[in-house]
């Protein structure tokens, strides 16, 4: 039986803020991730009769959303990717105040999660986005657990280093 | 960085991965789009939609003169 439209509409509301911010964190960019979220639940509008579940649904839509996303990076990005020590310096001033320094840190991770390559990245954000556990995201990917625990580590060990060398007047 | 600065470095992180909203437009196109896509899936007679096929005027004249349409006459769809 297909999915009606009300389901449709209810399934839309409850994950459009799940989707669209996993495919904006993953491809780094506002348009394609809108496109990204769209393809994603118009797919899943179309498979609506083979999922069962809430969980299903949501596994579904983080795997379909993080498949497309990642597509659509290599597609953008044909020039070889940012390796892990090509990162894009932030032009980062000062800030006057404890909340200017607050919103200027958290956008500054954002700014140097889009400078991690594309594996650790994904990791990255299912890990502190989603909250997922390792051995959820390796499912998630059909990935090893070894390699989804790899790439956390090592996404998280680049960050940590740039955000010392950029954010250091700012980290106490 | 110590154990402690780690843990701190982390709820930063999280921080700066809240879910943010989606734009409003969002959920509007994708009801339209499934509308569209759900009706397609209709038997043609329940489509709110039908297509219409239309005939160049230069083709009736042709088929009351001639009493059938020629070959340079093809039938177009409304709209088309």
């Amino acid at each position: 039986m297909d999915m009606d439209a009300v389901e449709f509409r209810r399934l839309v509301e409850m994950h459009q803020r799940m989707v669209f911010s996993l495919a904006l964190r993953v491809s780094g960019d506002y348009g394609t991730a809108e496109e990204v979220a769209q393809d994603a639940f118009l797919e899943l509008f179309r498979s609506g009769e083979s999922l069962h579940s809430e969980d299903h649904v949501r596994f579904w839509l983080r795997r379909v959303t993080v498949h497309r996303a990642t597509d659509a990076l290599r597609r953008r990005s044909r020039q070889p990717e940012a390796g892990a020590e090509e990162w894009i310096e932030a032009d980062f001033a000062p800030a006057e105040n404890d909340e200017a320094v607050s919103a200027a840190v958290l956008a500054l991770l954002e700014e140097l999660l889009r400078g991690l390559p594309e594996a650790m990245r994904v990791a990255v954000v299912l890990r502190y986005q989603e909250e997922m556990s390792p051995d959820e995201i390796a499912t998630l990917l059909a990935q090893p657990v070894a390699s989804v625990k790899s790439n956390l580590q090592r996404g998280l060990q680049l960050l940590r280093r740039k955000a010392a060398v950029t954010m250091k007047e700012y980290v106490r | 960085m110590s154990e402690m600065e780690q843990n701190e470095f982390e709820r930063a992180l999280a921080r700066a991965m809240r879910r943010v909203d989606p734009p409003e437009t969002l959920t509007k196109f994708l009801m339209r789009a499934a509308g569209v896509e759900a009706e397609s899936r209709l038997p043609r007679k329940e489509r709110k939609s039908k297509w219409a096929w239309i005939v160049p005027q230069v083709c009736l004249d042709e088929r009351s003169a001639r009493g059938g349409v020629g070959g340079g006459c093809i039938w177009r769809r409304a709209g088309a």
